[in-house]
């Protein structure tokens, strides 16, 4: 529509205090990821796969063990134990990653509409885009191989907009391809031009 | 791709199909600038045999050579640049005999891959596409989609004036640089231009090639003592100009070498050029025209540039208002188009003019939208925003007017960034702790061109209803617009 006034505003779910997850941009309630339907017949929004947990965590050990583990022997056999705790710092570090992927893990949601794609992540720096589905130029399928140990594939949907940030981790194989296949459809059926 | 045989690919195999040629013949009939020599189109052309096949097609203009045959010169210029020590050894040996003999074999050479390149390049327009075939040893065949098309223009350089020829660009979308046809003789170039956008707007096959040049309306021309004063009026020409003469004095105060000072001065002077002279003579003489073939953007001095824009290609328009332009109600006024990367030297629509004058060419380039109404539209941010931006805040804004996002920032520069609707590829909502903390957020909407309209520091609640809206708005404003093919509109902006 265009009128010149923004349209009134939703009645913001949980409220505008900053849950990590309720305060999607949906003013159909606030669903928690992975849950069921969130109005009557309303679409779902819907979480990422539990396995990118541990996908993440193990990456997060793979950056930060060996540089705990040298910061430990080195100055130790150099300087003396004491100065073992420097292994402290990444260990800390590991540590609120740790918990931090976790809050991470539940911040990503994505919901199908009628004629868009919400995605929604992030817990301190909140983000949601919205890509029309006739605006997708592109969508694709990604699985490397740690991935695919932990039985993932991502999906990144292009526009016409370089600026265009819309992706999701941490979908299973079958959902992934369900949702290329459904968005390139949607795509084509909605399609527009430039 | 139906009706014409050209665009349904006939068999252009093994021996080129001289006499039957469908795909020559229609070309041809096209581009016939009777009074230009140089348009032997024929199809049969094959040459003899010990030049390599032709492509089939619309040749270039036979001055093309001499433009490539520059390029071997340039190459071994560039080499005695990048290793002067050397090439001063060189040159000290060389001799009158020597230098005689080696151009004597560079310049046939340089001579012979000119014509060979020319030889190996060719055009040919269908119903859908232009091919354009280049390359002698690495083949390139570019098959540009005319209804992709996202500009056309056409450039004279001053020794392209001289000679009477001109450049053709095109604007696709996706591709890195623009597809040129370099040269053509000037009034083929204006024909070509004329069919392709003829067949781009939808025009019948048979029709397009005798279309011929759509009528134009002249909507606004910059005067030159206005281009000059508009100049001098920037900020920025000045700045670079205090910086011209201040920073190598202070260098060769504190080096004495002449080297740094240079090397120094050598850039700050071209960007001051750039900002000012530079300036003057690329938009000298602008002239915004309509016609149903899109907007005509035509300017130069030295070097005529002439772009023509097809209706619903513009995607945003940015509005800028420096400081000292106020008190006069001048504006500039940017282009973002697909295709051309988002280059904000590119895409200038009005260089400096009032803003009524400005507003009537706006409305004219964004149909169904009030300019006065969108760059009145913004509201401010909330109070508490300038715990988050304790000045710069003063310069956002963001509001929504009929059939345009509307976003607005800067305080000494006001810029305005106006987003059609049908335009927005996506819409971003972000918020970092901080904001939140002050209940706050940004929306981003992305743009084709690449850019990204920002409405910083909005209320939360606002913000969040905003992406909302703006998703519905985008849906519903692509449903209205135009189709790519802008004269089979039922309801076509122009006939």
């Amino acid at each position: 529509m265009t009128d010149p006034t923004p349209a009134p505003p939703a009645p913001p779910g949980s409220g505008q205090h900053a849950t990590p997850h309720g305060t999607g941009p949906h003013g159909t309630g606030s669903a928690e990821p992975g849950t069921g339907p969130a109005g009557p017949d309303g679409p779902a929004w819907r979480g990422v796969e539990r396995a990118l947990l541990p996908l993440r965590r193990c990456v997060l050990l793979a950056w930060l063990l060996p540089p705990a583990a040298a910061a430990g022997v080195v100055p130790a056999l150099t300087a003396g134990p004491v100065w073992a705790l420097c292994a402290l710092l990444p260990l800390a570090a590991a540590g609120w990653g740790w918990g931090a992927l976790a809050r991470n893990w539940r911040s990503w949601r994505y919901l199908e509409r009628a004629d868009d794609l919400l995605i929604s992540r992030g817990v301190l720096w909140r983000e949601t885009t919205v890509v029309p589905y006739g605006r997708m130029q592109l969508v694709e399928v990604t699985s490397g191989p740690l991935e695919r140990r932990f039985g993932l594939a991502s999906l990144q949907l292009h526009t016409a907009a370089a600026t265009t940030d819309a992706g999701i981790p941490g979908l299973t194989p079958a959902e992934a391809e369900r949702l290329r296949d459904r968005l390139t459809e949607l795509g084509e059926a909605r399609s527009a031009g430039l | 791709m139906t009706g014409d045989p050209a665009a349904g690919g006939p068999p252009r195999t093994d021996t080129g199909t001289p006499a039957t040629g469908p795909t020559g013949a229609p070309a041809a009939k096209t581009t016939g600038a009777p009074a230009d020599p140089a348009e032997n189109t024929a199809p049969a052309d094959r040459g003899p045999r010990f030049l390599p096949r032709r492509p089939e097609g619309n040749r270039l203009h036979p001055v093309t050579p001499w433009r490539r045959a520059w390029a071997p010169l340039a190459g071994l210029l560039a080499f005695a640049m990048h290793d002067l020590d050397r090439a001063r050894e060189w040159s000290e040996q060389l001799t009158a005999v020597w230098a005689a003999l080696g151009l004597a074999v560079l310049l046939p050479v340089a001579a012979g891959y000119g014509f060979l390149s020319w030889w190996c390049t060719s055009y040919l327009v269908t119903d859908t596409e232009l091919r354009i075939r280049t390359g002698l040893l690495f083949r390139r065949t570019a098959h540009i989609r005319l209804d992709r098309v996202q500009a056309i223009d056409i450039s004279r350089p001053l020794p392209a004036r001289i000679a009477g020829v001109a450049k053709l660009k095109l604007d696709v979308v996706g591709t890195e640089d623009k597809d040129e046809l370099a040269y053509l003789g000037e009034r083929q170039a204006v024909a070509l231009r004329a069919e392709l956008l003829a067949r781009a707007a939808g025009i019948a096959p048979d029709a397009a090639p005798e279309a011929g040049e759509a009528p134009a309306r002249e909507l606004l021309r910059v005067p030159p003592r206005t281009l000059v004063v508009s100049v001098l009026l920037r900020g920025a020409v000045w700045g670079t100009l205090a910086a011209l003469l201040l920073v190598p004095t202070l260098l060769w105060l504190a080096t004495e070498s002449v080297w740094t000072v240079l090397a120094t001065a050598l850039p700050l002077a071209g960007g001051c050029w750039a900002a000012s002279g530079g300036r003057v003579v690329r938009e000298f003489d602008w002239t915004v025209a309509e016609s149903p073939d899109g907007l005509r953007l035509d300017a130069g001095l030295l070097d005529r540039q002439h772009a023509t824009v097809p209706p619903g290609r513009v995607q945003a328009v940015r509005i800028a208002q420096p400081l000292l332009w106020r008190r006069r109600d001048w504006v500039r006024v940017d282009l973002e188009i697909a295709g051309t990367g988002g280059g904000t030297g590119d895409g200038v629509l009005v260089p400096v003019a009032t803003w009524p004058e400005a507003a009537a060419v706006l409305a004219r380039v964004l149909p169904g939208v009030d300019p006065d109404a969108a760059l009145a539209a913004w509201t401010p941010v909330p109070r508490r925003a300038r715990w988050c931006a304790p000045v710069v805040r003063r310069g956002y804004g963001h509001g929504v007017a009929q059939g345009v996002f509307v976003a607005r920032q800067g305080l000494l520069t006001r810029q305005t960034t106006l987003v059609p609707h049908a335009k927005v590829q996506s819409v971003r909502f972000a918020q970092g702790p901080w904001e939140r903390r002050h209940r706050l957020a940004d929306v981003y909407v992305d743009l084709g061109a690449g850019g990204t309209a920002r409405a910083r520091l909005r209320d939360q609640d606002e913000a969040l209803a905003l992406l909302r809206a703006q998703a519905d708005r985008s849906r519903t404003g692509r449903r209205s617009a135009l189709p790519e093919r802008w004269l089979t509109a039922p309801d076509g902006s122009a006939g």
